[in-house]
């Protein structure tokens, strides 16, 4: 649970930091990539987690 | 055949169809008690908990305004909708089985319950409920004048059409929220989604046909374009850091703020439904989230290319590309987005019904329907009074609501700490709320959103504030 929520805040903190950093005022289509990309493997990995934790 | 009249045979089949299912909920129904008329007796399978957790959600903003601000200031917007996606995961997966559990064992109905269950103070449960009327009934009649607006906007902006829309739209959603409560709400939210996830792929299928041919080549025009206006990057345009926070912070916190998604959690029949609830809503979350932002920005994409003309406002960009489509898809791209309104604002009613049937005057069995009918009536006239400060004030409740969020989170976190503490938690959400009502006395109310103290948004000082309160609070309490 604790690594989870630590892994989510980290997710969430990227999605605030790396557009402002790394990718602030690029011109080709890799800040499109990245929100969509590391939000699709969030949910992914999120989904995963629900699966495999609750109900034990 | 005219725009006007397909656009209307249209809306009556969606009225209809509509109407047919919310009657035909009514045999899954179990007598009128409150579990059965606002929670559905928790007895909704996945995909209906899935559905109506999306559609209560995802309202006409989507397909109107984010479309818009994609257009007008690009990918910050996929960024700012994101955001509120991946958190909102977060959150569920966090807590949702955990609040599902609790909600069993203390049957639970409205949000503001909730609360004062956990936190011991029935005084509470009072003040949640009546944050919530005050914040919700112009998010609501916002909802009703988008759609008043866009019959309108069919009728070339009349007086008389604007009413009628506003009216009819009350009407549905008295009929669809009365026939059998969340029962009919649900159904009807389930076949509002699919519309509108239909309306939306039809949209982004047809765009990428007229406008670009399904030529990689023309799409890469269109990117480079963008690129040169700026519209492919944050920084230095409208997404400045301190705007993005402003605008993230009140959605980030969504799935714990708004009662009428808090209380989908109350209604799947079992685990098993809620994590079907919690998969559905978040792959139709992503998928039209990117659907919507792909919109706005191939339009802009087609506008710099002079093939579309430029949309004046970031609500009349949606408007602008229907004009070009043809009449069948037009008409079911403007019945999407009366469904997207009228799923959010029944949601919303029978929500804010059962927090006065169960916070404000419990006890009451008259005072369910009554509220229900009062809301409505609210909801209805401010919505006629067709005041642009009323969408000011809706983005308004998304402030008013924040301060919620720490005494939530911390409520479901330490169900067995906060006991007691109530008057923390009514001193966090009232400071709260004081400083968003002092922001937009000074500010207004809609720059109240995204106006800045020593640098810092007003929404994350309310966020600032209250978690300070309720954790001094809890600290004290503990001693």
């Amino acid at each position: 649970m604790k690594a989870f929520t630590a892994y989510s805040v980290a997710v969430l903190a990227a999605m605030y930091i790396v557009p402002y950093t790394l990718l602030k005022g690029c011109r080709g289509v890799e800040l499109l990539a990245f929100y969509s990309l590391l939000s699709l493997a969030y949910i992914a990995s999120a989904l995963a987690y629900l699966w495999r934790s609750w109900g034990r | 055949m005219s725009k006007l009249i397909i656009g209307l045979g249209v809306l009556a089949a969606y009225i209809g169809l509509g109407t047919l299912l919310a009657v035909a909920s009514r045999r899954m129904m179990k007598g009128r008690s409150d579990e059965e008329l606002y929670v559905a007796g928790g007895r909704l399978g996945g995909l209906l908990s899935a559905l109506t957790y999306a559609a209560t959600t995802y309202s006409a903003f989507m397909i109107v305004g984010l479309v818009g601000f994609a257009y007008f200031t690009g990918a910050g917007a996929l960024g700012f909708e994101l955001a509120y996606l991946v958190a909102t995961v977060f959150l569920l997966t966090l807590f949702a089985g955990k609040v599902w559990r609790m909600s069993r064992e203390r049957r639970w109905v409205s949000p503001g319950e909730m609360l004062g269950d956990l936190y011991g103070s029935r005084r509470l449960a009072l003040i949640v409920s009546t944050l919530f009327l005050v914040a919700l009934i112009p998010y609501a009649s916002a909802q009703l004048k988008g759609i008043g607006e866009a019959v309108a906007g069919l009728a070339g902006g009349s007086w008389e059409a604007y009413v009628l829309g506003v009216a009819f739209a009350a009407l549905v959603i008295a009929a669809w929220t009365w026939v059998a409560g969340m029962w009919s709400v649900a159904v009807t939210d389930a076949f509002q989604g699919l519309w509108m996830l239909g309306a939306a792929t039809g949209l982004l299928a047809w765009l990428l046909w007229w406008g670009y041919g399904f030529s990689a080549e023309k799409l890469g025009g269109a990117i480079a374009l963008l690129g040169e206006e700026g519209l492919l990057g944050v920084g230095d345009g409208f997404w400045k850091l301190p705007i993005f926070i402003a605008f993230t912070a009140p959605w980030v916190f969504f799935a714990v703020t708004n009662p009428q998604v808090v209380q989908r959690l109350y209604v799947p029949r079992d685990e098993k439904a809620l994590k079907k609830m919690i998969l559905g809503f978040t792959v139709f979350g992503y998928i039209y989230t990117l659907m919507m932002v792909a919109i706005g920005l191939l339009a802009k994409g087609l506008t710099l290319q002079g093939a579309l003309p430029q949309a004046k406002a970031i609500d009349q960009v949606t408007p602008t590309l229907l004009a070009m489509a043809p009449a069948w898809l037009s008409a079911v791209v403007f019945t999407s987005i009366v469904a997207a309104a009228v799923s959010t604002a029944d949601s919303i009613l029978l929500t804010l019904a059962s927090c006065a049937s169960r916070d404000i005057a419990p006890g009451r069995r008259w005072i369910g329907p009554l509220a229900l009918a009062l809301c409505l009536a609210a909801m209805t006239l401010v919505a006629m009074a067709r005041i642009g400060f009323i969408v000011q004030l809706s983005v308004l409740s998304s402030v008013l609501l924040l301060p919620l969020a720490p005494v939530t989170i911390a409520a479901w976190a330490a169900p067995s700490r906060v006991k007691g503490a109530g008057a923390a938690a009514e001193a966090a959400i009232l400071a709260g709320v004081a400083i968003s009502f002092a922001a937009a006395a000074i500010y207004g109310a809609k720059k109240a959103f995204t106006a800045l103290i020593l640098g810092i948004p007003v929404s994350v000082w309310v966020l600032l504030s209250s978690t300070a309160i309720i954790l001094l609070g809890l600290a004290f309490s503990k001693k």
